[in-house]
């Protein structure tokens, strides 16, 4: 098991009374998964999805990851913990602009200081692996958004995650660009690793082998 | 890493040129002044620090009592020296020195030079540590006629330092011998001479048939400098009191001298700073200094800070990024501390190359040779420190700031505005407070100036011209006179015995009333002719002035403290005895300056003498040229050798206070660099404050707001800082003028009108920079700003 949410609940105030963003969320996921979670704008996917990534803290609930119990940790802990093991995937893109592709893609392993050499074959493997050998000096303003989210999953497998968390990764993409970026999900899943994406539309959340309906804050059943 | 943080920091330097350009340039300009202003203090204080043990060596300074207090003279006389010498054990050294002001052209080779020139004791060199660089150490000043050359004039004269045994002619009369040539002496000092005489010739004057029979026991004339090398510097008290007892012991008229401390030993490095008591001169100047130079750092660090962390929330989403991937703090830290290394290098290699080409300008502004040395000398060690405390306080809590962001709330553009800092709403407060005292203090100094100049010292110094006759002259002062007198032009004609700008003249030799004394005075004598007061326009307040003939000689002229000091209510009858001379006192003239509004009034005596060295012309100013060629002419006739050596009552009165003119001028610079600076990050601050309220703005526009409504809205927050800075600044600003003005007696008053014109002057500045940028985002088209929404 990677991970596993019991009884999740995060709210916020708003004049005096409690506004559930997540009410009640319990979810397992094995490794080697691939979840999609639905549901209109504001039903909490996106903040599901940070809670599972460690960036967002909740009120009530457990929440275990590799058999660390996430809510009892510090929050230096916690982060290394996901930056050891999760990588992002954001509808827009998040790349730096001051850096060029291949900074972009480096970047996460010089924060785990790993050598030069070791550093540029790895980057080198990547942008192979995506096509993007030619585009590797070029900052992400030169870029469609399709070769940005590109380089974007690139950073984030760069560190060996073992989940890939992805909100709304095609958001921004016409339905071409956001076809091949599902197809490299479906691709990645099938190596291994384990896959959990926030999506508006049916088409891309079939791409997963579990759907999670949310409304309100709330699982409900399809 | 590290190379990939200052990449980074590169690209982002050009990315956002707009902000990067005001920060720069405010850093830029005040490391420049910076610069200057250490340059300028450490020449301040590393005068006369040359001399090899610059530390252990102190000029005496004379107590003489006068009228129940105590004169400080700078200079002593000649047994001091030598008692030290012989009689205190703490003494390692002792110099005498005296400016040699009988010779002052010398001629080599048929060319004339002026030069300055002093007699001094043999161990000159040893205490202010000058290397022998030809001659013979033992043989130097051992005969009266040996003279002892600079390396810059040996090779001046003569194109080389090998003249040993070379003649030196001297007013084209008198024949020295040079007998060595020494290295320089540093401009910053107090024996800045370039010739070196012996203090042997000054011997030949005496014989025993004389009242004094040697220079070494001549306790009567206070012509020499003299400079101790102590062995200790905890020996000063006891020098001292063995230097008074001494002289109480052997100066026959030892009760002329303060009998607790008849000297005070002043260490050489102070001389420039302090005067010949010991009381704050030009100290104030560079503490004044010291403190300008922390206020523009100050400001110029606060800008980076401001700007910094007002465009932070622009870089918060790259922290987030960063954060989410990996990144953590230190790392983050290092990456911002990276940046601000690369930009405060830029900075200062900026500000080097600045202040090199500025060098000559700035040199001319504080008339001071002020050299950027950046090989030898502490020099590159400050500008290392200021760099490195400027780096450290501006750089920290920017980034401390920017790695504090929550990755999430930063992605969503949570963070950051501009108006919402408390912090930075203190720094610019701080900075106007800054600006403001600068401003402040350019107006006090600027109305000293002006009340220096307004200020009617007791005579009219417009268009008198001046000078000093020459001995030949002199022998036939009644003609000269006469002739002077005929010149076009020239509208009266004085001779008197002193400038009466600087009289640095005294005398202890005064008896009055019944004759017996009852007190030591101390008064300023002046030999003057009939003319002198008239043509001066002097105020003659009781009696009656010289009438030039022959009972004068028994007659004085009093001033008013002199009456005061002598306890005279009708000081007109009374007796009065002056240099063994008895006779009446017949006017009382109103009191003058006769040194300069730093020091107080003291009590003038006034006597006749027909003819007195120094010349007094008024002229008509019609034709300042062709009347001063005549003088020249006539001058000519009489001194051939000399060239005439004249000049302007009123220009020597505005030379006397050239220091406070450069004070008052680099003053007006570093407040216009202060005020420019501030403005700088102001202008940064309005603009990002524009740009984070765009949306407001557009609102309000739709909903009906005017451009003065939405300027007003965008202004208000900046304009209250300043204002609350004038309030601070102004009791800031008046207790450090006050100590600046404390070395005048007198002084212009600090009116309120100034610190309301300084407040004034930079709201004003404050409100243009800020309306700017407001009324360009309040004139926008509110579409475009709500569409980007």
């Amino acid at each position: 098991m990677l991970l596993q949410l019991n009884h999740i609940y995060k709210w916020v105030k708003q004049g005096g009374k409690r506004v559930f963003l997540l009410n009640d969320i319990s979810l397992q996921v094995e490794e080697g998964e691939f979840i999609s979670i639905m549901g209109p704008s504001g039903s909490g996917k996106s903040t599901l999805l940070n809670v599972i990534g460690m960036l967002d803290e909740f009120q009530e609930g457990e929440y275990n990851f590799l058999n660390e119990s996430v809510h009892t940790l510090k929050e230096k802990h916690r982060s290394k913990l996901y930056k050891e093991y999760i990588g992002f995937v954001f509808q827009a893109y998040h790349l730096i602009d001051e850096l060029t592709v291949y900074e972009n893609i480096e970047t996460p392993l010089l924060y785990k200081n790993i050598k030069s050499s070791e550093r540029k074959a790895l980057v080198a493997d990547m942008l192979d692996r995506f096509n993007i050998v030619g585009k590797k000096d070029l900052f992400p303003s030169q870029l469609s958004g399709g070769q940005q989210q590109l380089v974007g999953i690139a950073r984030a497998l760069i560190a060996k995650p073992k989940l890939i968390l992805a909100d709304e990764p095609t958001g921004n993409l016409n339905s071409k660009q956001g076809e091949e970026i599902m197809q490299l999900f479906k691709e990645l899943n099938q190596e291994g690793v384990t896959i959990i994406q926030a999506t508006h539309s049916e088409a891309n959340a079939e791409y997963g082998n579990r759907i999670i309906h949310l409304l309100d804050g709330s699982k409900t059943k399809a | 890493m590290f190379r990939n943080y200052i990449k980074i920091a590169w690209r982002n330097l050009k990315k956002d040129k707009f902000y990067n350009l005001i920060s720069l340039l405010g850093l830029t300009m005040g490391l420049t002044i910076a610069i200057f202003i250490v340059i300028w203090i450490q020449s301040e204080l590393s005068y006369n620090s040359f001399a090899g043990n610059h530390n252990h060596v102190y000029r005496v300074s004379s107590n003489i009592k006068s009228g129940g207090t105590v004169q400080t003279w700078g200079s002593s006389t000649g047994p001091v020296a030598a008692y030290a010498l012989s009689d205190i054990p703490e003494v390692k050294r002792a110099v005498r020195l005296r400016q040699n002001w009988s010779n002052r052209l010398y001629t080599v080779k048929n060319t004339d030079y002026e030069l300055t020139g002093a007699y001094v004791d043999a161990a000159f060199f040893d205490l202010f540590a000058r290397k022998l660089l030809a001659g013979n150490k033992g043989d130097l000043l051992n005969d009266a006629n040996a003279v002892v050359l600079t390396k810059a004039i040996a090779e001046k004269l003569f194109g080389t330092t090998d003249v040993v045994g070379k003649t030196l002619e001297a007013d084209h009369q008198e024949h020295y011998i040079i007998t060595g040539v020494v290295e320089d002496v540093p401009e910053n000092s107090s024996v800045a001479y370039e010739l070196f005489f012996s203090i042997e010739s000054l011997k030949a004057g005496y014989a025993t048939s004389k009242y004094w029979k040697s220079l070494d026991t001549d306790w009567g004339n206070f012509n020499y400098i003299t400079y101790l090398e102590l062995r200790s510097v905890d020996d000063v008290a006891a020098v001292t009191q063995k230097l008074t007892q001494i002289q109480q012991q052997n100066d026959p008229n030892a009760d002329l001298f303060d009998d607790k401390a008849a000297y005070y030993l002043q260490p050489i490095t102070a001389m420039n700073l302090y005067n010949s008591a010991g009381e704050p001169r030009g100290i104030n100047t560079v503490k004044i200094f010291g403190i300008v130079l922390l206020l523009i750092l100050a400001i110029a660090c606060i800008n980076y800070v401001n700007l910094a962390t007002a465009r932070a929330f622009q870089r918060a989403r790259e922290v987030s990024i960063r954060k989410i991937i990996g990144a953590g703090k230190r790392s983050l830290f290092g990456q911002f501390i990276a940046e601000s290394i690369l930009f405060f290098s830029i900075a200062i290699f900026l500000a080097v190359g600045l202040a090199f080409l500025l060098a000559p300008t700035f040199t001319q502004l504080s008339e001071k040779s002020l050299r950027l040395e950046l090989i030898q000398g502490p020099l590159p060690l400050y500008i290392l420190g200021i760099f490195i405390i400027t780096l450290v306080v501006s750089s920290i809590y920017p980034a401390l700031m920017l790695i504090s962001f929550k990755p999430l709330e930063a992605i969503k553009g949570k963070v950051g505005g501009v108006s919402r800092g408390t912090l930075r709403k203190v720094l610019v407060t701080v900075q106007f407070v800054f600006s403001v005292m600068l401003i402040i203090g350019t107006l006090v100094i600027g109305r000293q100036l002006d009340f220096l100049t307004e200020k009617n010292p007791g005579y009219d110094r417009s268009q008198v011209l001046n000078f000093w006759m020459s001995g030949s002259m002199q022998e036939h002062a009644e003609t000269v006179k006469q002739r002077l007198t005929n010149i076009p032009g020239v509208t009266g004609v004085s001779f008197a015995s002193n400038p009466i700008i600087d009289n640095q003249n005294s005398t202890g030799d005064i008896k009055w009333g019944a004759g017996e004394v009852d007190h030591e005075l101390v008064v300023t004598p002046m030999a003057i002719d009939e003319q002198f007061i008239p043509l001066l326009k002097m105020n003659l307040i009781a009696g009656e002035n010289f009438k030039g003939i022959s009972t004068d000689s028994t007659h004085f002229i009093i001033s008013q403290t002199a009456a005061k000091a002598m306890g005279m209510t009708n000081p007109v009858g009374q007796n009065l005895e002056l240099y063994e001379t008895k006779g009446t006192i017949v006017g009382v003239v109103e009191d003058y300056h006769f040194r300069d509004l730093k020091s107080d009034i003291g009590p003038a005596v006034m006597y006749y003498a027909p003819d007195a060295y120094r010349v007094y012309l008024k002229t008509s100013g019609t034709n300042t040229t062709g009347t001063i060629a005549a003088v020249e002419e006539l001058w000519k006739e009489y001194t051939p050798d000399f060239p005439l050596d004249y000049s302007f009552l009123d220009a020597s009165y505005e030379k006397m206070y050239r220091e406070d003119q450069r004070t008052g001028k680099l003053f007006n610079l570093f407040s216009v660099i202060a005020i420019l600076v501030s403005c700088l990050g102001l202008f940064g601050l309005t603009t990002y404050a524009a740009q984070l309220k765009k949306r407001e703005i557009g609102i309000r526009k739709v909903l009906g707001a005017s451009v003065f409504q939405v300027t007003r809205l965008l202004s208000k927050d900046f304009l209250i800082l300043v204002v609350v800075a004038a309030v601070v600044a102004i009791p800031l600003a008046w207790y450090v003028m006050q100590l600046w003005l404390q070395d005048f007696v007198y002084k212009t008053a600090m009116s309120w009108w100034i610190f309301a014109l300084a407040g004034g002057i930079t709201l004003l500045i404050a409100m243009l920079t800020v309306s700017f940028q407001a009324i360009k985002a309040a004139i926008a088209n509110p579409v475009k700003s709500l569409r980007t929404e």
